[in-house]
Formats: structure tokens, sequence, C-alpha cells
């Protein structure tokens, strides 16, 4: 990528914007730069160079002082809210948003874990690449029991342009043929190891509508000829994936569509780059660019163009078009029908089970996948749902074998001790649920009355919790899960309940949601405000429900659908 | 494969070795020859040419200090690395590779407990050992690190079992700091390659192979 490609100031307009460099803002930055329009990303945190950059990667336990762990110091100060999640560490904490410098408040007694990732490439560093279609279940679910708004798309709308992105980014998996949850163009998918086989086996001549199947990921179990011509190759099978990969064997920003927009020569980026607000033209209606504070000088300055993108995330998007106010959007830009900054949601992560599975004592596993199995949600339409909550869940786990970590508690001393530590233990399986949130009108985000960020932003105030149903769906879960284990065979199984807040799914969804009506929604169906022509927003803050499926997949298939949209509309003379 | 077949008169002499301030000298060539061992790199130099990233020159830039139980650390007194140093070797002991004692899990421990763990975590272990010294005294008239290694190890037994003058609250500390041993050991690069099965890059997933043809735990599992 050539040194012209990152600017600072210029008074040159683009054709486009885009706000965020992460999942999103990458596949809009590739679909606007390959369809020749000159295009600028605004990203507010540094550089992150593919390879060069991911400092953590390859680095063996024993040269890291604290062998993985991070500082005490270091997390009261600078992690607090980041340390809660799974893939914070010592080899990733760098790609993890410093918590001092992006203060936000929560509401009351509301709790919101919202996990950030202020850089080139965003989240798309640091996310687990599971990658699911929605299906048509989940576009009818809103307006089948009356939640939240009907979705204004179904999945025939996006279908292709799943294709489009799969081809693109790699997902692995297989073809199962399920109503709820469409195949992908799929690359092979990770092998299954022999007690999941048997697990599967068991679990499906009980629950035949309950198939238990691989995860779906964008990692390169074979790669097409068009991901070896992006530079990448087969996936190691490492899983430290939010370490960075420099075999580019899993789709990122930096891996994917950074190197194809690069590679039209229509991009630009500029980096530290904190977006202010969307500056708006009152006589023609338009959005005519953006003012962005130097992330680190705090220096003020402005970029033009004729299409904006929002890509900031969910939260991040939210906060930009509340802060964007004029005469005509005192209460935010584009935000006409006053439903900005609410439904918020996430998914729910606090049920499961877990337990020993006997025997398979000659049997292990090479390597390290980077994801599981998953159990897709079996209640996908109202007639298969329980009786005391709406909507389901999906079960995802996996099989693998006790090690060292566990031998630790065997008693003893000396040579037979050293020798138990460092043999295999039993095998283990666990079931964990991941739930659907509803939307809710009351799950909000807000600018705070007075608090600023450094930048001289207001802050996000949240106001989110879990709902009755999300509680009872939990219960359900950790029972139905049990249930599933013993009939595999599991034994000791012990079932769970938490208490962990929304957020920490980082999946967070809504809050300036798709609609057919101007007047309860903010976007059109193809991400377009209803409010004003040339501005879109395509990340998550886009979403009418948050269905089951991890989300990613779907933000690229409407980032990249809006953005054909979009230029055809251009060239229409209508933007 | 892991030199559980060293004998006990070996084993006597490694443990000698460790045990007394007067017998561990740095000119020691079997002692220098360890320390080079330690910046061998085994695994972690492949993998880090191959990614052509800063790997290597971070991995080179760090060794483990057997000899920092001779000074005071950062919690323990230069007393209490000694007794953790004798403890650590206790519970993993030198066979045809180090020990844990030789690898510096104490010196890992003490930095390892007050940057990482809570005070009251820290005290906890300290008491412990004040603990553990006290018992010597009183049992064997002399320090824990001048007794004999069947005393030793009766008495480390008798924690581990909350036995005799050792409760329960003993024992879980105890196990809090067997666990701590085991982190470190296993961790370090000789008791993660040499004793675990390393794969910093294994090339690919497979989900059946049998055991017997690794026949030990993976350093990473999952």
């Amino acid at each position: 990528m050539s040194d012209q490609m990152y600017i600072k100031d210029t008074d040159e307009p683009f054709d486009a914007i885009v706000i965020g460099s992460g999942l999103s803002g990458g596949w809009a930055a590739k679909e606007l730069c390959e369809r020749g329009l000159k295009t600028l990303m605004i990203e507010r945190g540094r550089v992150v160079e593919h390879r060069k950059d991911y400092i953590g990667e390859g680095v063996a336990p024993w040269d890291m002082p604290m062998r993985g762990k991070v500082d005490n110091i270091l997390l009261e100060q600078r992690y607090r809210i980041q340390k809660q999640c799974y893939a914070f560490n010592d080899a990733t904490k760098h790609f993890f948003g410093n918590d001092r410098d992006l203060p936000y408040t929560t509401k009351d007694d509301t709790t919101f874990s919202w996990i950030r990732a202020n850089q080139l490439g965003g989240k798309s560093l640091l996310w687990h690449r599971q990658s699911y279609r929605l299906s048509d279940h989940d576009f009818a679910a809103n307006s089948l029991d009356g939640h939240g708004n009907d979705w204004p798309i179904r999945y025939a709308d996006l279908e292709k342009w799943y294709s489009h992105v799969e081809r693109h980014a790699g997902i692995s998996g297989a073809k199962e043929g399920l109503e709820q949850l469409p195949d992908s163009e799929f690359l092979p998918p990770f092998d299954m190891t022999k007690p999941e086989l048997d697990i599967k086996a068991a679990i499906e001549k009980v629950y035949p509508d309950r198939k238990m199947i691989m995860g779906r990921m964008a990692h390169l179990t074979q790669p097409s000829e068009l991901h070896i011509k992006q530079g990448r190759v087969q996936c190691q099978a490492r899983n430290e994936c939010q370490k960075g990969c420099s075999f580019g064997a899993y789709f990122s920003t930096q891996s994917s569509t950074l190197p194809a927009a690069a590679a039209t020569g229509n991009l630009h980026i500029a980096p530290n780059s904190v977006v202010h607000s969307l500056i708006y033209d009152e006589q023609k209606k338009k959005v005519r660019g953006v003012r962005v504070i130097d992330n680190e000088t705090l220096a003020e300055r402005e970029y033009y163009a004729k299409v904006i993108f929002l890509c900031a995330s969910t939260l991040g998007s939210t906060q930009i078009m509340l802060n964007s106010t004029s005469r005509a959007f005192p209460d935010g830009i584009a935000n006409s029908s006053g439903v900005l900054g609410h439904y918020l949601m996430d998914h729910n992560y606090n049920a499961g089970a877990t337990g020993d599975v006997p025997g398979y004592e000659d049997e292990y596993y090479r390597g390290r996948r980077p994801g599981g199995i998953i159990i897709p949600n079996f209640q996908y339409e109202p007639k298969r749902g329980k009786q005391n909550y709406l909507r389901g869940y999906a079960l995802s786990g996996g099989a693998y074998r006790e090690g060292w970590q566990q031998n630790a508690s065997t008693k003893g001393f000396g040579e037979k001790f050293k020798q138990q530590v460092t043999q295999a233990g039993k095998w283990r399986f666990g079931l964990h649920a991941q739930g659907e949130m509803l939307p809710r009108y009351e799950n909000t985000v807000k600018l705070h009355h007075s608090l600023k960020d450094k930048w001289g932003i207001p802050q996000l105030e949240i106001n989110c919790r879990w709902s009755n149903n999300e509680l009872d769906m939990m219960k359900d879960a950790a029972d139905t899960a049990e249930e599933m284990l013993k009939v595999a065979g599991v034994e000791n199984i012990s079932s769970y309940v938490t208490q962990g807040p929304p957020g920490l799914a980082i999946h967070e969804l809504g809050t300036a949601r798709m609609g057919r009506d101007p007047k309860d929604s903010v976007l059109n169906s193809f991400n377009q405000t209803h409010d004003i022509d040339n501005l879109f927003v395509t990340d998550g803050a886009s979403f009418s429900s948050s269905a089951v499926q991890n989300p990613s997949l779907t933000f690229m298939a409407l980032t990249a659908r809006a953005v054909d949209y979009a230029v055809s509309e251009m060239k229409q003379g209508r933007i | 494969m892991h030199g559980s077949q060293i004998s006990s008169s070996d084993k006597q002499v490694a443990l000698s070795d460790t045990h007394s301030s007067e017998h561990l000298d740095v000119e020691n060539p079997k002692k220098r020859s360890f320390l080079l061992g330690l910046g061998a790199l085994i695994g972690a130099a492949g993998a880090a040419n191959l990614l052509g990233g800063g790997g290597l020159s971070v991995a080179m830039a760090y060794q483990g200090n057997s000899q920092s139980w001779q000074s005071a650390g950062r919690l323990f007194t230069q007393q209490q690395m000694q007794l953790l140093r004798d403890i650590c070797q206790l519970v993993i002991p030198k066979t045809d590779t180090a020990g844990a004692g030789d690898v510096d899990t104490h010196g890992f421990i003490d930095n390892q407990l007050v940057r990482c763990h809570a005070n009251w975590q820290q005290t906890q272990v300290v008491d412990l050992l004040k603990r553990i010294d006290a018992a010597a005294k009183k049992r064997f008239k002399q320090s824990f690190s001048a007794a004999r290694e069947s005393q030793q190890l009766s008495l480390l037994s008798a924690i581990e079992e909350a036995e005799k003058e050792f409760g329960r609250d003993d024992a879980e500390h105890f196990a809090f700091l067997k666990q701590m041993i085991v982190f470190g050991y296993f961790t370090s690069e000789v008791g993660g390659t040499q004793e675990l099965a390393y794969l910093p890059v294994p090339g690919g997933f497979k989900g059946s192979i049998p055991y017997s043809s690794v026949g030990k735990a993976w350093l990473v599992n999952q």
C-alpha cells in the first residue's frame, strides 16, 4: 500500500466517505472503490498494518513475562471493561480500546460492557469469525409476534449478496439444507472429533429437529484462487486469531477487503480522525461532509463527499448521528422518526451445561480448531417455541480433552507428579446458549447531557437490561442443554445460568433500525436513511431484530448491497 | 521420554546441587549448559522465522534467571525465595529435563503474584511459606532447606492432606501455590516443549489421531 493512501488535511472532495474501517467499513470501501469511486475511509484510531503490527503473534508463553496474563495496574487503569472479553490477554490487549480514553456511562442500575477496537481494521481483527446467514424465519420474527417492527427485507433480497461476500471472505462449513440456517458458499468444514460425531448421532436420534453441525467460520480451510490472489493461505489451526494472522487465513479488513480496495488506486485513509459529526446542507437536504477531531492533536478538520457510509459500529454510528444536530434535525441527523438510539440489542450468552465424556482414551486431536460445533435454533418459528417466552437460541460448544492445567490439582510430588501432569486428561463436552434478545424501545443509547470525552464529544449513556423474556429463555436453555447432554451419555453434568451484562457477546445491534415506515424507523430497505438520500448506515445499528445467529456475515452482505444500490442511484442522478 | 528412569543416586546429586548455596556454582558446566538451553528457543524460533515478524527479537531478549533465589524478590525475602525454590523443585524435580526450581519458577511466582494477583493472595502465599518454615524448625530443628528430602516431602504431604499441624486452609493455600508452580513450569520453555507437546503452527486441524502417537498433553490445548 502506498504512502499517498494515508492523508490528513485536504480540501479535495471525495466521491464517497466511509466512516469506520472494521468489518462493515472495509466492505463499503472495497465495493465503492471497485465501482470507481474515489473513496475516503475515516478511522478514529491508529494504522495497523497487516503482518507488521501483529506484535503478539507467534510469541511463545515463556517470552511473555507474565505468560499471557495482564498486569493488574494496566487492567485497573485502562481495561476495566475490556478485560471482561474472552479474547483479552497480554498478546491481544493492544487491539482493545483503552477504557480511560473512551468513557461512557450507564443509566441507573443498568450495566453494559462495551468492547471497543479503535484502530484500522476495528473489530474485524478481534471477532471470532463465526459466519451465519439469517433466514426468512428471522426476517419475519418481529411481524409474527409483534415485538419490534418488520424488517423491510427478506432472505431473497440478501441471498446473492451473501454469496458475493462469502466467496471473497471464505467461509468454511458443511451444506446441511436447514430451513432456519441457509447454507453458504462453503469451503470444506473443520473436522469434528470422534466424541463429537458420536454425541451428534445420539442427540439427533432423540431430537431429529436439533441438528448438531460444524460451526461456520471465516477461515480458509482450503483457499480458492481468489483468496490466494489476496495473499492469503490455509488456516494453520493456531486458534490465536485475535493476535493477528499473518497467514491471512482468516477474514479481516487487513487480510481481505483493504488490499482489494487499495488495489483499485481509489482508496484514501484518514487515520487518527475521530468523527465529531456529519455536516448537513439544509438547502440541498444532503450530507455534505464530516467534521473530525484529530486523535492526537485535537485539531479540527473537515472532509467532503457526495455520499457517506456510516460504518462506525452500532453504538459508534448512532453516537455520531445523535451528535449531528441542525435546525432540521435537532435530535440527531436523520432522526425525524425519533427512534434513533432505541431498540438496542445484544445476544445472551448466560446459560449452558458441561460434563465429562467417558472413554475415548486413545483419541486425540492435532491443532487448535478456531471454533466449535453448533446446534442451530430449533425454535425458529412461533409454533416450535416454548410457552413461557418468545424466540429461541442456538447452542454452541465442543469436545476437548483436559490438559495439564486441570492436572495441577493432582495430589503428590516428584517424578510421578511431573509425569502425571504431562498426560492428557478426560474428555469434556459443553453446550452454551446464544439467545435472541427482543427489540425493546426502552433499551436505549443517548448522549449524556453533560459528560464529554477528551475530544469534546458527548459521552454515550446506555440504558439496557435483559427482560424477563431473556431471563426465562436462559433458564430453559440451561435445562435443555442438560437434557441433551444426558441423552448423549455425558456424565457429571452441571448446568449454569449466569448474570453477565449485555454487551459481552459483542453483537450490539439496533439503534438506527431499518423499516418500511419512516415514522418508526431510521433506514429504508437499502440502509439509506429515510430522511437524507446520500446517507447510509450499514453496520449493526441497522438491525430490526437480533435473530439468534452471529451477525457479522449479515453486516457484510447488507453493506455490499447498500453500496450497489447507492452507486446505481448516483449514476441515475438521484444522489 | 520423561526421564522418570533416572536413578535415585543421580537424583540425590541433582537435588543436593539445588539445595544449598555452597554447591551452586555459576561456573558449574552442568548449570551453564542448562542456561544455554534456556536461550535455545526450540520451536519458537521456527515460528518466528516463518512469520517474519518481530517475534524473534522479543524472544531473544528474555531469559529466565535460575539464580534469582540468591536475593530477595519483589514479594519474598531471600530466605523465602530459597524456600520456594526448594518447594518448586520437590513438586517438579529435575529428571532428564530440568525441574521447576531450575527454570526460575520461584522467580516467576514472585513476579506473577505481585503483578497479576490480589494483595490477599500475595499475603496468603507469604504466610504459607512462613508456616512451612516454622513447622520445619519445630519438626526437624532446622530450616526446611537444610532438612532431608524425605522430611521435606513428609511435611509437604501433611499440608496437602491437611494433617497434623496443618488445617484445611493451609491445604487450600498450598493447592493455589502448586497451581502456580505447575503453570510457571509448564509455560517455561523446558516444561512447554520438552515435557509437553508444543505446536506453535499446527498447519491445520485433525479431529482424530491416536493419543499414543503424541503420548502427552498439548501445551496449548484448544
